[in-house]
């Protein structure tokens, strides 16, 4: 469905005389997302990890390589075409906060993706709005809420919503529960497997957590300094990890109790 | 360090050709012929023509700005039509009163508002905390020139402490001659302390008056930054590695939150400068401000050219001195500026 | 005998906030306890409690005892000499818990003044290269000389350890030490932390959210809900006696071999009403 091939990301840091020196954030690196599947990409700080969401995004350009989404190249693609795929391919972060305007009510910031789509009739946006609220366990009567008058797990919950009234087909989860309490993560990765179930949504789940990966992902790609490290279906990669990072990412996590 | 003195260094420079050309084109777009206003209605058009080619004006507009350069470098500053005196006296006269007025005011707002921000943050109490905000709001409300008024009203005709508005010395004193131009430096150089003294009490009144809108400015700048970073986890790492308050206060907070208040005073110094008008006005200081206005005027541009090149001058070596100030307490401008 | 610590009735309110209610704490000498929580539990707040060092506004009520003589909290100056020196504390994130415009060896140093007054400047250096080579930092010398920004979070970190020991305090409380660092430096750094305080027998508080971290190095769990002590277990036994609300935290992690299955939520072990009760 969304496939990257053969991505490749410099970036540069410019010295004012030309030169500087330069990071490969991500070396080749290809991923494919298939229908109603989720891909988990799991790496430590400076694997290149979120540069691949957002080029998957279409936030930033690869240096090389190309996206391609339903078998169309959109690497480069501008305009309605554009638009088309934003629509369909949707970001969640992890900073639930920082990605909601304290400024507006929980119902205005739900009516933005109705307007930018153009496509609903304005005298359907409330009932909307209360349908998806309830979809996703929230009470409708936090559409008159600030986002500060929420709880982590609420906003976070909103951040989804948000993604799910563009009716998107793929979500690009980047690190959605890091930041959130062990009892709220939880409510919020049922949550997560309950739209994929009824709604037949793909995932690109980008993390840092194994155990998270492991019980979310169907297939895991591990990257290390832009390099893919391992990749296999979950089941695998955990029971029999061909790289030696993996084992050792593996090795370095807290017991498990 | 040395690299970004250097960088610096440059950048002013090129900020300061910057100035001069700016002011030189505002001189040559200006309505009115320079030979014409020299001359008077009633000159012929021969002698105007001739005056200008005399002038230089008719030269190529680069060649004129060379001239321009040289001549300022040299010390000719042109002559001012309108008081048939040269610029260069005209200014030699009143823009050290300018400066010394615009410095003491300076002094003034950054001395206050650091020793004030600093016990307000340092003990957070009704006293040490409401007394620097009001004054910061009371400081960013008033009108200078009003203040001044009710200032002379009160220090002068009431209670008799401060001199009235009668310029940086009473008569009969002599100013000291120095090569400052600014009244208290000169004297302490002549050791003249009685008139160091007179000449600070004469400033006392008109420098706060132009320092007060500074002053409430780089007070709650300051305040706000001093509570910002007392409140980062490393203040709170140092008190719980045994360091003292007072100690914590001193060596993490301060530092860290002075930057942006220097930044902030670089700029401010520029607008003292040139902003003090109406405060020469209220206080009958003999300062550059009064003199560049009737410049403007009567359209006696090259006393207006000179003080802004004068000014710009000041205001780049005000802002050269406080980037090196603040890349020598954060590693981190130095470490930007030398990539 | 008396114990390295022993918190009674301890109570902290933010205003109208109550953060902590009647805590009852103590630990022996060398105890090692891992203090778990979800935000808004307090326990942080406790930990802060236990050095004085609340915000002003913080309401206080209850005693801690420290080796056996109550901390002198309302005293600052007397504090000073209990932080640093008897109680070490290490900060959650390492790459704001220094100054950026102050070098290493200025906080090492300054760290190393405050718990040895008399301590001359090149003696000082000296110690300060010996620590950093404690917890394994290469060139040390020359690293002194570097600013925060030039070091990595696990450095940092191992850096914030060395001068939380100058003082050879006898409890380390730890706040969330490994949170903000990856997964293969949050391993080095806990066995760093195992290790110290292993080798120098000191009590040892790690203030954590995650119990499979404090399974790590710890022996002993106290769990806090809402400001409360909900239980405390040794690790062994946490689950065969665990608290419904340690059970639904343990359940509610995506452990290996959940695979496909719902993730239990603290709903499913506890009643709605016991959070107000809590």
């Amino acid at each position: 469905m969304l496939e990257l091939d053969a991505i490749t990301k410099v970036f540069r840091k410019r010295g004012p005389f030309g030169g500087g020196r330069s990071t490969v954030a991500l070396d080749r690196i290809s991923v494919r997302i298939g229908d109603g599947r989720t891909l988990g990409v799991i790496g430590e700080s400076g694997s290149g990890k979120s540069t691949l969401a957002r080029i998957a995004l279409r936030m930033i350009a690869p240096d090389s390589g190309t996206v391609r989404f339903g078998g169309r190249d959109i690497t480069r693609v501008s305009g309605k075409a554009l638009r088309d795929f934003r629509r369909k391919v949707q970001p969640v972060f992890q900073d639930s906060a920082g990605a909601l305007d304290p400024r507006m009510t929980i119902a205005r910031i739900l009516r933005e993706p109705l307007m930018l789509r153009g496509d609903v009739p304005r005298a359907e946006w409330s009932k909307r709005i209360t349908d998806i609220l309830t979809a996703i366990d929230l009470s409708p009567a936090l559409r008159d809420r600030y986002p500060r008058q929420l709880s982590g797990g609420q906003r976070q919950r909103i951040g989804i919503a948000r993604a799910l009234l563009m009716e998107p087909e793929i979500l690009i989860l980047d690190e959605p529960v890091s930041a959130l309490d062990v009892s709220v993560q939880a409510n919020v990765l049922n949550l997560l497997r309950d739209l994929q179930r009824d709604r037949g949504l793909s995932y690109l789940f980008i993390g840092h957590d194994l155990s998270i990966a492991e019980y979310f992902c169907d297939d895991i790609l591990v990257l290390h300094n832009g390099v893919q490290k391992d990749f296999a279906d979950a089941e695998t990669l955990f029971r029999d990890p061909k790289d030696d990072y993996t084992r050792t990412l593996l090795a370095a996590m807290p017991r498990q109790l | 360090m040395i690299r970004i003195a250097a960088s610096r260094l440059a950048t002013s420079l090129i900020a300061l050709l910057g100035a001069a050309l700016f002011a030189f084109i505002a001189l040559r777009v200006a309505p009115g012929d320079a030979a014409r206003l020299v001359l008077g209605p009633f000159a012929t058009d021969e002698a105007v023509q001739a005056l200008r080619v005399k002038m230089g004006l008719d030269d190529p507009l680069p060649v004129q700005f060379w001239h321009y350069l040289t001549s300022f470098v040299s010390g000719d500053w042109g002559w001012s039509y309108s008081l048939g005196q040269s610029v260069r006296d005209l200014l030699g006269e009143r823009f050290p009163a300018t400066l010394e007025l615009g410095l003491y005011a300076f002094l003034f707002a950054l001395v206050a508002a650091v020793s004030l921000a600093v016990i307000g943050a340092f003990r957070r109490g009704l006293l040490s905390d409401g007394v620097p905000r009001a004054l910061s709001v009371f400081a960013l409300a008033v009108p200078q020139f009003w203040f001044g008024i009710v200032a002379l009203i009160i220090g002068f005709e009431m209670l008799g402490l401060f001199p009235g508005p009668s310029g940086r010395l009473p008569p009969g004193v002599t100013a000291p001659a120095g090569p400052t131009g600014l009244y208290t430096i000169d004297a302490l150089l002549a050791g003249d302390l009685a008139t160091f003294a007179t000449a600070l009490h004469y400033l006392a009144l008109p420098a706060i008056t132009l320092g007060l809108l500074p002053f409430g400015f780089l007070l709650r700048l300051l305040r706000a930054n001093l509570l910002d970073v007392a409140g980062e986890p490393f203040v709170l790492v140092a008190r719980a590695q045994g360091q003292s308050h007072f100690r914590v206060f001193l060596r993490y907070v301060l530092p860290n939150a002075i930057i942006p208040t220097l930044m902030a005073s670089g700029l401010i110094l520029g607008q003292l400068l040139a902003g003090s008008v109406l405060v020469e006005r209220v206080f009958n200081w003999p300062g550059a401000g009064s003199l560049v206005t009737q410049g403007l005027l009567q359209q006696d541009y090259s006393v207006v050219q000179t003080f802004i090149l004068l000014s710009a001058f000041i205001y780049i070596l005000a802002n050269l001195f406080v980037d090196l100030l603040a890349a020598a307490i954060d590693p981190r401008i130095a470490r930007g500026a030398g990539q | 005998m008396t114990g390295l610590l022993d918190i009674r009735r301890l109570s902290v309110a933010f205003g109208p906030t109550r953060a902590l209610s009647d805590i009852d704490l103590a630990l022996e000498p060398g105890t090692r306890l891992g203090l778990v929580g979800e935000s808004g539990s307090g326990k942080s707040t406790l930990g802060l409690a236990v050095l004085g060092l609340l915000p002003p506004d913080a309401a206080c009520t209850g005693e801690v005892r420290f080796q056996g003589e109550p901390l002198p909290w309302s005293d600052d100056r007397a504090m000073t000499r209990v932080r640093g020196r008897r109680i070490g504390f290490i900060y959650q994130d390492p790459m704001a818990a220094f100054s950026p415009v102050h070098t290493i060896g200025t906080h090492i140093t300054r760290a190393l003044r405050a718990a040895h007054p008399g301590v001359g400047r090149r003696e000082a250096l000296d110690w300060s290269v010996a620590l950093l080579e404690e917890v394994e930092i290469n060139k040390p010398r020359e690293r002194l000389d570097h600013y925060p920004n030039e070091y990595s979070g696990g450095m940092l970190q191992r850096v914030m350890i060395a001068a939380a020991l100058v003082g050879d305090p006898d409890l380390l409380i730890a706040d969330e030490p490994t949170t903000a660092l990856d997964v293969t430096t949050q391993a080095s750094v806990l066995g760093m932390l195992d290790r110290i305080v292993e080798a120098r027998g000191m009590g040892f508080i790690l203030i954590s959210h995650d119990l499979g971290v404090v399974a790590e190095a710890c022996r002993e769990v106290a769990v806090m809900y809402g400001g409360k002590l909900i239980q405390r277990v040794a690790l062994a036994d946490l689950k065969a006696e665990a608290h419904p609300y340690t059970r639904a935290l343990l359940e509610a992690r995506p452990t290996f071999g959940k695979r496909g299955q719902r993730l239990s939520t603290i709903a499913d072990f506890l009643p709605s009403d016991w959070f107000d009760d809590a």
